[in-house]
């Protein structure tokens, strides 16, 4: 550095005497930064892959359908499916890439400037948070609109198709936030404990993958006919009765519907949706009064949040 | 040979994870007891339960993601710490740490599996032989997704990530989907070889099974051929 | 806001106490640092971070205020854009450009993008680390991955800049490289700066004044010229009447300071060591030693450490 170093001096230090924003201007700018760093911007090619290969994850199914829809012009996807079909995808989007915006912060020690400036930690968070349900959102509601052109396409006709379902517009967007508030905050709350991005991510989908099956045992239907013998000019006839369908674990059954933590924000959504072509697991659901889903949905996102925020307070710099 | 092994040994079993990992094994036993202590119903080695716990559970979940958690790490903390200069600098063939870091992630991770799988598979009556089965099946899957992801884990420091997309969209999804994809995939392999093995104790796995030999081979070739690509890729690259 | 008046303080702690469990880190602490370079000067451990971190507001006091230019910074965060914290641990992203790294952090601080674009190409220079900026962070040496953290903490033109252990990992060149450095910002660019070093050559050449501090209390302060200017420093050892020593002392014009049993004295001309010699002999006390000791400061430095 030495040997420039006489015409550094010469151009001197100047002080800045322009505006200053304050909290809300570090905020803001913590939030561009946590957008661009989720979708792999300014940090070179590689670390685009992951973000363009969950996109496409997430944004292939509709994109197939909609292709099926243009050529065949047939076929019809609700906007209730759509979601119960990818949020699966969308967590695995989350799990992946949102530990990248806590994780490194934390490892490489950046986490303490930030602290130090203008901004409490519930502003990082809240910055941080907020930007990936930003990215989260857009993927999802772009996948929507994908699958309302090809609900269109493949209607009769496309403007009258349109005006008759405007309202699932609002609505898809509605459970959208729903969800991806959802997929968010879990992995973050995740990643607010662990030093590696990949455990993080590791540990959120085994959660979720190994609670579908789980919840499926216990929901089980079992079907029986009862037989009852009767003798009939001397000779013995076997009768079947009715159908007795009962759960693997009685009644005990509609709650453990709701151990498939994936499923969560989807009991929601159908309920946005008003969605009417029940599954398994919403019949079950659907015997609870509907205050018991939301509570849960509540309980798995203000839950991870509180504990992400409390980590983020107390956090020994 | 022997230090490398027990070093990755100790390197694999950080307190916390181990605890999570076990926990996750256990899942499949303690939702057998749960049900069984709530004793509406008798379960038994068969449909609901082959499908939901042996393919739903253990195959297509704690299976891969306990593997691929454990053999990315082999060489992917190594390189995260920067370590692995030191490693290759012993007077070992590149062979012999290969072949440590991989026997390390299956003496942790075989015996969780299998335990994963037979025990619950035990309480609900399945047959000495049959367990048997399962066990070998299940240990020829681990091998396999621990062959792969050792490599990965050499090839890219983001290697569990793109091993949890694949799982769940190559594994979970298409596989499911497109019957084609089942000659190019782990879990495929792993249904057929229970099959083949054991057509009536497995019969559940019916539709969705390739040719038995197609499995053997399948698997064969690809826990051989990974390996060989990671001694390749250890020979090559430059370590840092 | 208006420049800071010398009668203010920049920073200043009134018994400013830090308890972390059982460990007490800092024990009711006075402190008024005012413009200039002021030098924090211990052993690790002594509570130098905790000082720091404790104006900065990462840390709320356990007892007592820290305040900067009057603000509590814990309570009122926007007095932090006035302050640059340059920590002793790595804190810089790998995966980012210095000059990208900066205006970002330029940003947090409050100034607008535009301007903070400027600020971290200028920085970026005055620390020279130009032609470098826009390589990744990760592939700097540590000498330069010290400028960046100098940088960051200057980027967004503060009144006063924490440093903690800025030449902490550096070899000798890089060392004085960093010094230099701070001496520069200090100087030509007029902002001030707390330091803390374990080192006393850091202080010494840099500082103009120096707070020592030791196991969580301050054990000596002054400009660095009543340290380094021409003065011998004598140990005295009495058997007895130690008071009345110290006293006779006082009343000759001598300062007096007890360390480690012994009564420490400084003094300034040869003829006051006639005046040592008549007070002990005026209290007919029994001498066991005087012993002179350079007045340097890394002198100073072993006697507070022990």
């Amino acid at each position: 550095m030495s040997q420039a170093q006489g015409e550094i001096y010469d151009l001197g230090y100047q002080h800045y005497d322009g505006p200053r924003g304050g909290r809300m201007q570090a905020v803001r700018s913590l939030w561009v930064n946590s957008f661009r760093t989720t979708v792999g911007l300014g940090r070179g090619a590689r670390a685009k892959i992951l973000p363009v290969l969950m996109s496409l994850v997430v944004i292939a199914p509709p994109a197939v359908f909609l292709v099926l829809a243009a050529v065949v012009g047939s076929g019809k996807l609700s906007h209730a499916d759509f979601y119960e079909a990818t949020s699966i995808l969308l967590l695995l989007f989350a799990a992946i890439i949102a530990p990248e915006l806590l994780i490194p912060d934390r490892r490489n020690g950046v986490t303490t400037l930030y602290l130090v400036r203008p901004l409490t930690a519930f502003d990082y968070v809240a910055a941080r948070w907020s930007a990936f349900l930003t990215v989260a959102l857009l993927v999802t509601l772009f996948g929507q609109v994908l699958v309302l052109i090809g609900n269109s396409l493949a209607a009769e006709q496309a403007r009258e198709f349109l005006q008759e379902n405007w309202i699932d517009i609002p609505r898809f967007i509605l459970a959208g936030v729903i969800i991806t508030a959802f997929v968010t905050t879990i992995p973050m709350a995740v990643a607010a404990f662990t030093e590696r991005r990949a455990y993080a991510a590791a540990f959120v989908i085994a959660v979720f993958v190994i609670t579908t099956p789980m919840s499926g045992l216990l929901t089980t239907e079992w079907c029986e006919r009862s037989v009852t013998f009767a003798v009939e000019s001397g000779e013995i006839v076997e009768e079947a009765g009715p159908e007795e369908c009962r759960r693997i674990t009685g009644d005990y059954a509609k709650w453990f519907v709701l151990l498939d933590v994936g499923r969560a924000p989807t009991h929601i959504s159908d309920m946005v949706f008003e969605d009417d072509t029940p599954d398994d697991a919403s019949i079950l659901v659907a015997e609870l009064p509907p205050a018991v889903p939301i509570a849960w949905y509540g309980l798995l996102v203000i839950g991870p949040g509180a504990l992400l925020l409390w980590r983020y307070w107390s956090m020994k710099i | 040979m022997t230090e490398i092994f027990t070093l990755s040994l100790r390197q694999l079993l950080g307190r916390w994870r181990v605890l999570v990992i076990l926990l996750l094994a256990a899942m499949p036993t303690l939702l057998i007891l749960l049900i069984r202590a709530l004793g509406e119903a008798e379960l038994a080695f068969e449909g609901e339960v082959i499908d939901l716990i042996i393919d739903g559970m253990v195959i297509g979940g704690i299976l891969p993601i306990v593997t691929m958690t454990l053999a990315t790490a082999a060489f992917g903390n190594e390189l995260e710490d920067k370590t692995l200069y030191y490693l290759v600098l012993k007077p070992v063939s590149r062979v012999s740490i290969v072949l440590a870091k991989l026997l390390a992630t299956l003496v942790v991770a075989v015996p969780l599996v299998v335990a994963s799988g037979v025990v619950a598979s035990a309480l609900v009556g399945a047959e000495t032989q049959t367990l048997g089965t399962l066990a070998l099946a299940l240990a020829a899957s681990v091998t396999t997704y621990a062959s792969i992801f050792t490599l990965a884990g050499l090839l890219t420091p983001r290697a569990l990530a793109y091993g949890l997309v694949y799982v769940l969209v190559w594994e979970g999804l298409l596989s499911t989907i497109v019957s084609g994809v089942r000659y190019l995939s782990v879990r495929g392999y792993t249904l057929a070889l229970l099959h083949g093995l054991d057509e009536e104790s497995f019969a559940a796995f019916e539709q969705r099974v390739i040719e038995f030999p197609a499995a053997i081979v399948g698997t064969g070739v690809v826990i051989v051929a990974f390996f060989l690509l990671a001694l390749y890729r250890l020979r090559t690259m430059d370590v840092p | 806001m208006s420049g800071p008046t010398v009668s203010q303080p920049l920073l200043e702690a009134h018994s400013l106490t830090k308890h972390y469990g059982q460990t007490i880190a800092l024990h009711d602490v006075d402190m008024h640092v005012r413009e200039g370079i002021t030098g924090l000067l211990g052993p690790n451990g002594a509570g130098k971070s905790t000082a720091m971190k404790l104006f900065l507001g990462l840390l709320q006091p356990t007892a007592g205020s820290a305040t900067v230019l009057g603000e509590k910074p814990y309570e009122n965060i926007a007095i932090r854009m006035r302050l640059g914290y340059m920590p002793e641990h790595d804190c810089l992203p790998d995966f980012m450009t210095a000059s990208e790294f900066l205006s970002h952090m330029a940003q947090v601080s409050g100034i607008p993008a535009k301007h903070a674009r400027t600020r971290a190409a200028d920085m970026l220079r005055h620390v020279g680390l130009d032609e470098e900026r826009y390589r990744h962070i990760k592939e700097y040496s540590t000498g330069m991955k010290q400028r960046v953290k100098l940088a960051q903490a200057l980027v967004h033109d503060p009144v006063m800049v924490l440093l903690d252990e800025p030449t902490a990992g550096l070899d000798p060149g890089g060392r004085e490289e960093m010094l230099q450095l701070v001496r520069r910002t200090g100087k030509d660019f007029g902002i001030n700066i707390m330091l803390s070093s374990h080192l006393m050559g850091d202080v010494e050449t840099t500082c103009d004044r120096i707070i020592v501090i030791e196991g969580g209390a301050i054990i000596e302060e002054g400009a660095v010229s009543e340290f380094t200017q021409e003065t011998e420093t004598f140990y005295i050892d009495v058997d007895d009447r130690r008071e009345e020593v110290i006293a006779a002392l006082e009343a000759r014009g001598i300062k007096t300071r007890i360390s480690g049993g012994s009564v420490v004295v400084r003094l300034h001309r040869d003829e006051q060591l006639d005046d040592i010699r008549d007070a002990l002999a005026e209290v007919q006390a029994r001498l066991r030693r005087l012993a002179p000791s350079r007045g340097e400061l890394s002198d100073i430095f072993r006697r507070s450490t022990g």
